[in-house]
């Protein structure tokens, strides 16, 4: 009884062991995996020379005087005699004198339709100084000199030596695009001696720094993402991280990919994106741009780039089922 | 009233035998054993073993594989898989104080084992502007055997000469596996390249199969077995078997992305060309033994030494009881670490014998928790007077 008690209790367990194994399978498997992998997508050169250099270069030739610095600073200065002895024919004497002389006829100070970059320019809002001095301590007459900035007058009347800020109509002309033109002339009035003279000096300044006034693109082009679009299947978040980051630019910089757009300081972005914009990202035909962003600050100087690898760095789950 | 006198006699005898629950072909082989299988004159008898070993998942996870039908890499642990694969039939006649047995064998044993750097690359972060490295130079093993031979015994003492074939032979020189991956954000390149390559010989893979007469190697057991104690030689090669030609086996793959000019290429190749090489295959020498004794349960203890350093030491249990003996085993395969427990029950209607085991092994005593179980049977079936 004993024997048998042991052998039924044997088979018992055996059976509760076979049992146990014989589990009730699942219809269907799910094969997964998930791991974070950081891929590398890209590298970006951005030479902001390429556009600096020929602005500055037109500038030059264009007669500017041009300072390396960070900005590059624009300047010209002129000055201008009046010797009245040109003007008036004078029979010995002291001569009394009413009249009007024009000093400057319409010269074109800056064409900027030959600067290069001009449609750029043209849309920052640069701090510039744009001086007038008239001088005419040695007279004894009345004086007054008339300036014309684009046909905006601005009028110096003094018989001594006075100067003018006119830079805020030199930002209108900058912002208009035009040329800048300048006329002057002088109003005298009194006894004039053959040795009187007046002069009238003009100095302007452009440091290539300032605010911008609207989006400015500095480069834009496609490129074909669409090989991570099957990666992008499986992603659960991701970030992009630019890698070996240098930015010598020294303005703001906004880089635009589809509907993303990632601001290159001082320090390298890092911004996390969900499934969907990678997927935005992952077309044959991806226009991105950078550019200077409205409001944003820019400048021109030399030896000016960007340098960055991009790589992204995300999560990704793979799950397929298999069904028996 | 004649049948229930058989039944009773048969009864009465099976109850107070020894139980032998050691096949000839099994984990320990002792071809001495045929003998001692309880038949006195004639006897046919098949047996088989199957088993795989695992290292990829836990228990605790395999567990929960099969509640939720949710296979996920990540839980594993290491890519190592082995399996046993044995096969025999033989036949026995005993006339007095000799024997003759004839016997076939196929037998083999394999392991694959990729290096713990693969899983980890597998498992861990993969971080760019890093270099992930693994190589292994011994990866693979496998050997199986067909083998024919006849058991010449006197009393207890026996002589086997055999002949045998390689079934499928995978040379442990020369074996390469190597992964590489790296990736780098200057220049934007990430770079995957994984070979493998072994040799191997196998005559199934030939369009003819010809087994010559080199192929055919000569070998010889010997050894002794009574019913409570045993010891043998086996492998001792006479003639190694002489191949002419081996398979190559490569497979590669590798696949670049590059950032600056947008390119993604891969390749894939899996090719094994035959080479002609002359190449020499001998059974490697093997010292099994056992020892049986009857406590309130019969007990025994056995083990195997290989002459190229493998081992394997175990130990059983089993009470025969009317027509059943149910039985456990433990075993310890030192050469790759598993253990193996082994839960049978042989059914002896003298005539017949039917022994049937579950076999559940593991790289831990126990199969629980962290441990990585695998499964395996085995079967053997005897009839004779």
């Amino acid at each position: 009884m004993k024997k048998i008690l042991i052998t039924v209790s044997f088979v018992a367990i055996l059976a509760f062991i076979l049992g146990s194994c014989a589990i009730n399978l699942p219809d269907s498997f799910t094969i997964k995996y998930s791991n974070h992998f950081e891929i590398p997508l890209t590298v970006l050169h951005f030479s902001f020379d390429d556009f600096a250099s020929p602005v500055i270069s037109s500038f030059e030739s264009a007669g500017f005087q041009v300072t390396y610095g960070e900005p590059v600073v624009i300047a010209y200065s002129t000055s201008t005699t009046v010797q009245l002895s040109d003007y008036i024919g004078f029979p010995g004497f002291d001569v009394p004198v009413d009249s009007t002389f024009t000093v400057l006829n319409n010269e074109t100070l800056v064409e900027f339709s030959t600067i290069e970059g001009s449609e750029t320019i043209q849309n920052v809002d640069f701090n510039v100084n744009f001086i007038v001095e008239f001088e005419s301590s040695t007279t004894t007459f009345d004086s007054t000199l008339t300036f014309l900035i684009n046909g905006t007058p601005v009028v110096i009347s003094d018989n001594s030596s006075e100067t003018e800020n006119v830079s805020k109509y030199l930002k209108e002309v900058i912002k208009s695009g035009e040329d800048l033109v300048v006329y002057s002339e002088v109003y005298i009035n009194g006894t004039v001696k053959s040795s009187d003279e007046l002069s009238m000096n003009m100095y302007f300044e452009i440091p290539l720094e300032g605010t911008a006034t609207t989006d400015i693109v500095l480069y834009q082009d496609t490129t074909d993402m669409s090989g991570i679009r099957s990666l992008a299947e499986f992603v659960d978040s991701a970030t992009v991280v630019f890698d070996n980051y240098t930015n010598l630019l020294g303005f703001d910089t906004v880089f635009e990919a589809s509907d993303l757009s990632f601001y290159f300081g001082s320090t390298p972005p890092e911004v996390s994106i969900s499934k969907n914009d990678l997927l935005s990202l992952a077309v044959e035909n991806l226009p991105f741009s950078i550019k200077v962003p409205a409001n944003g600050y820019f400048k021109i100087k030399s030896n000016s780039y960007l340098d960055t690898a991009i790589y992204i760095s995300l999560d990704l789950t793979v799950a397929t089922e298999v069904t028996f | 009233m004649k049948k229930l006198i058989s039944i009773l006699l048969v009864s009465l005898i099976s109850l107070f035998s020894f139980s032998n629950i050691l096949e000839p072909f099994e984990f320990i082989e002792n071809y001495g054993l045929i003998n001692h299988k309880g038949f006195n004159v004639f006897a046919l008898g098949i047996n088989g073993e199957f088993d795989f070993n695992q290292y990829l998942f836990t228990f605790e996870y395999l567990s929960k594989l099969l509640n939720e039908g949710i296979v996920d890499f990540n839980e594993i642990s290491q890519l190592v898989l082995g399996e046993n694969l044995n096969g025999s039939a033989y036949a026995f006649l005993k006339i007095g104080q000799f024997s003759f047995g004839p016997y076939l064998n196929t037998n083999s044993v394999g392991n694959i084992a990729l290096p713990d750097e693969v899983v980890e690359f597998l498992k861990n972060d993969v971080e760019i502007n890093k270099t992930y490295y693994a190589s292994s130079t011994s990866f693979i093993s496998l050997e199986g055997f067909i083998q024919a031979g006849i058991s010449l015994g006197y009393k207890d003492f026996y002589v086997s000469p055999n002949v045998f074939i390689p079934a499928v032979y995978v040379f442990p020189e020369g074996q390469s596996f190597e992964f590489k991956y790296t990736s780098s954000s200057t220049p934007p390149v990430m770079t995957l390249d994984a070979n493998l390559n072994f040799k191997m010989f196998t005559p199934f893979l030939s369009e003819n199969i010809n087994i010559s007469e080199n192929l055919i190697g000569i070998a010889l057991s010997v050894g002794y077995a009574s019913d409570s104690f045993g010891v043998a030689v086996n492998g001792i090669t006479i003639k190694p078997s002489e191949v002419e030609y081996v398979y190559d086996v490569k497979a590669s793959y590798s696949a670049t992305y590059n950032g600056l000019d947008n390119t993604f290429e891969n390749d894939a190749t899996v090719n094994y060309l035959d080479v002609a090489e002359t190449r020499q295959i001998s059974l490697v020498p093997e010292v099994t033994g056992y020892y049986k004794t009857n406590l309130f349960v019969d007990l025994s203890a056995f083990f195997s030494y290989r002459f190229d350093g493998k081992w394997m030491v175990g130990g059983s249990l089993s009470k025969k009881i009317l027509f059943f003996t149910p039985s456990y085993s433990l075993l310890y395969k030192a050469y790759n670490g598993v253990y193996m427990h082994i839960i049978g029950l042989e059914s002896d209607f003298k005539v017949l014998k039917f022994n049937s085991s579950l076999i559940i092994n593991s790289n831990q005593f126990l199969p629980i928790g962290e441990a990585k179980p695998g499964l395996g049977f085995r079967f053997a079936f005897n009839l004779g007077f």
